[in-house]
């Protein structure tokens, strides 16, 4: 088999591991709140810790593994660099997992400044969640570099981020999935940069005993991980423009509009993580106002040219609806949807009401579950099955897909119900005052359940798939 | 190409930081930890509505102070010749510079000597220049009294019998509605720990964090006390670096390994 394939179908293996376990933890974190598991909350945070922070670096793996796949149609990345990244990402995982279970590290996904250092588990497992992002964030940093001088080989900097089409030529012809991937990579070095730096700071803090700026890392931390949740799902949606032509028969190419759409997002994403800030009334209030802007100004354009040319691509097409294409359509849906919520939470006045509530992890959970999590799911089946061409069971797919969407917007309308009625983010247990926060828990138990049967379907009907590509 | 990968990695990792070992517990964290303790320990405690003796003779009780405006209490006594008369000074130094005396807050200084009268207290009022200030009051109270209040403020005294001298700290607790608020230990007020403090009692929320003896090498902002403004820090940096660095590595790789012949 050959290096690409077989790295590949890693990724997807890797997936379809760490997924379910990270689904299964965020249902114990709700059963806990559902009161349900009470006698568990010692492990609430722990588990949050790992939950989150393994959600969001799953999906960002994800997705450039599959950015990096289609990329190879166009351009020449290093498989074995890919291969790297792979064993990089399962060393991380482990350290990550010996301070959770073991350490049981509980500083939440964000790790803010200075909860690392003041929490109640050991010394050792903080260094350990800190040398774990080190092994992460370099790893993924050299191959989102191998990554950008694959495409740098091929296109000069002006061509791959579309700068003729903005000056009205239609020549070099450049497929949209490069530009966007190079887009998203550029942010993508910025981004883990950021990492960089505030490990340093926080390592500097542990030999050289100075105190840092709170303010400081956190703007930093959020540099960092506001960014990479926001790349994953323009790498995702890179991935869209590509996989859409296979199934409407129709080309969708890079022109003035989408040049422009995504070079705004190059030019304005690394703003927008200040409207994770509000709150800090130590931020100048310049920065504030960028926040919101940025947080506009980086999604709407580009949200609205996708969708639109997504719909204008499958308008009257001859669209097989399979699980793969559904999935990637609903989730640039999913993608849209959970947009317009976090530019919502965005709105300086909207984010001092909310800011806090479950209204919160509504909206990033809106556009992980419902945006990234089912077009990655979607591309990896498309995948599978090119390579392994099984008949389609087309009512099975169209169940978990039912399965994913009732499943999955049923559990995030109870989340945004409960911020809606103020029910506070990060409480293990709520308080006899906030008692409905209890009963949307509990009813989100029974949605989470569905999209786990939705998950079991299509890790049965894509695992299949998976092994006899393996086999082959 | 393994090569390549692991020099790469190597790179990188070493770039992402060194490995760590914990820090051990120095002298100047311990005192800087147990400062920072102490100042916050009596935070949001109830103090006590003593009755207070003023120069005059007059009583009041401090809630008859802290029910008009909020109230800066201090703990001294008058045969100090250690740092009782120094602070004073201080704190009357920097209350003349940052303002505020009378509109957003009152001070009263407390002698915990019961040899101190009224009377005794008012003639060290105007040894300070103080006796004429309506806002910045003098007064004694009952022993038993003075004590709880001191505990509720988290300051101690201990009478030294070979000298005659007490120990004690230097202390000013500034109170809000019968709850303590902020207190400040030291010697010296200092004018931008002070300035937090007044507009901690206008009920502004404090937007900056600086504590003596804190090591903080790269902040964002700092606060200019004379012009009251936030200014940018070498910390605004480490946010500007990484969209600069990300576009030179862009340009640098486009330019050395772009191929045109490939295109």
């Amino acid at each position: 088999m050959d290096l690409a394939k077989r790295n590949t179908l890693n990724w997807i293996g890797l997936t379809f591991t760490l997924f379910p376990a990270l689904v299964l933890m965020g249902m114990f974190m709700r059963a806990i709140q559902a009161e349900r598991l009470s006698s568990a909350q010692g492990w609430f945070y722990p588990i949050m810790t790992l939950h989150g922070i393994g959600m969001a670096g799953l999906w960002w793996v994800a997705a450039l593994a599959c950015a990096s796949r289609v990329l190879a149609k166009y351009t020449n990345p290093s498989e074995k660099i890919s291969r790297f990244a792979i064993y990089g990402t399962v060393m991380g995982v482990l350290l990550l997992f010996a301070c959770v279970f073991l350490g049981r590290f509980a500083a939440g996904w964000y790790f803010l400044y200075p909860l690392p250092f003041k929490g109640n588990w050991p010394a050792w497992s903080s260094i350990t969640f800190l040398l774990s992002l080190t092994v992460l964030g370099s790893t993924w940093l050299v191959w989102t570099l191998d990554l950008l001088l694959s495409i740098a080989r091929k296109y000069s900097l002006s061509e791959a981020l579309g700068w003729h089409y903005i000056r009205g030529k239609t020549s070099p012809e450049v497929p949209p999935v490069v530009l966007i991937t190079t887009v998203s990579l550029i942010a993508g070095v910025a981004c883990l940069l950021s990492g960089v730096i505030v490990l340093v700071l926080y390592f500097y803090e542990l030999l050289a005993h100075v105190n840092n700026d709170a303010l400081l890392m956190k703007n930093l931390t959020f540099f960092f991980g506001h960014l990479l949740v926001n790349l994953s799902l323009y790498l995702a949606v890179g991935v869209i423009y590509d996989v859409f032509p296979h199934y409407t028969g129709r080309p969708w190419k890079s022109n003035k509009v989408v040049a422009i759409a995504w070079n705004a997002v190059l030019a304005i994403v690394i703003f927008a993580y200040f409207h994770h800030l509000y709150m800090d009334f130590a931020q100048p209030t310049s920065f504030q106002y960028i926040g919101q802007i940025a947080s506009y100004m980086s999604s709407i354009p580009s949200a609205v040219v996708t969708v639109f040319g997504a719909m204008a691509l499958v308008y009257r097409a001859p669209v097989k609806w399979n699980l793969g294409f559904s999935l990637l359509f609903l989730g640039m849906l999913g993608w849209g949807i959970g947009g317009i919520g976090a530019v919502i939470d965005s709105t300086i006045a909207v984010n001092s009401k909310f800011h806090n509530t479950l209204w919160v992890p509504a909206h990033f959970h809106t556009y992980m579950i419902e945006g990234l999590v089912l077009m990655v799911l979607g591309y990896f089946y498309h995948y599978c099955q090119e390579k392994a061409q099984i008949t389609e069971n087309l009512k099975l797919q169209k169940i978990t897909i039912a399965l994913f969407l009732i499943g999955g917007y049923g559990f995030l309308l109870m989340f945004y119900l409960s911020g809606a009625r103020s029910v506070p983010r990060r409480f293990a247990l709520y308080p006899s005052e906030l008692s409905h926060g209890v009963f949307y828990s509990q009813i989100s138990l029974f949605f989470i359940s569905l999209f786990l049967l939705g998950l079991i379907l299509y890790l049965v009907e894509t695992g299949r798939r998976w092994k006899k590509a393996y086999a082959r | 190409m393994r090569a390549r990968v692991f020099t790469l990695w190597l790179f990188s990792f070493l770039l992402m930081g060194p490995a760590a070992k914990a820090a051990p517990a120095t002298e100047e964290n311990l005192s800087r930890k147990s400062l920072q303790e102490m100042e916050s320990r009596p935070l949001y405690q109830g103090v006590p509505d003593i009755e207070v003796t003023l120069p005059q003779g007059q009583k009041i009780k401090l809630s008859d102070l802290w029910g008009q405006k909020p109230l800066l209490i201090t703990l001294f006594y008058r045969n100090c010749t250690g740092s009782c008369s120094p602070f004073l000074h201080s704190l009357d130094s920097t209350v003349t510079k940052v303002g505020g005396l009378g509109s957003d807050y009152q001070i009263i200084s407390l002698s915990f000597d019961p040899e101190d009268t009224a009377e005794d207290l008012g003639k060290f009022a105007g040894t300070l220049g103080l006796d004429q200030n309506p806002n910045w009051l003098f007064g004694t109270a009952d022993p038993a009294a003075i004590r709880a209040l001191a505990e509720a403020i988290g300051f101690w005294y201990k009478l030294e019998p070979q000298s005659g001298q007490y120990d004690h700290p230097t202390l000013l607790a500034a109170v809000r509605d019968g709850k303590i608020r902020r207190v400040l230990l030291g010697n010296v007020v200092l004018q931008d720990r002070f300035q937090e403090l007044v507009r901690d009692m206008r009920g502004e929320f404090i937007p900056f964090y600086s504590r003596p003896g804190q090591k903080t090498v790269f902040r964002c902002v700092e606060w200019n006390p004379s012009s009251k403004s936030l200014w940018p820090h070498w910390g605004l940096l480490f946010l500007v670096f990484p969209g600069v660095a990300a576009l030179g590595m862009a340009v640098l790789i486009f330019q050395k390994f772009h191929d045109p012949t490939s295109s």
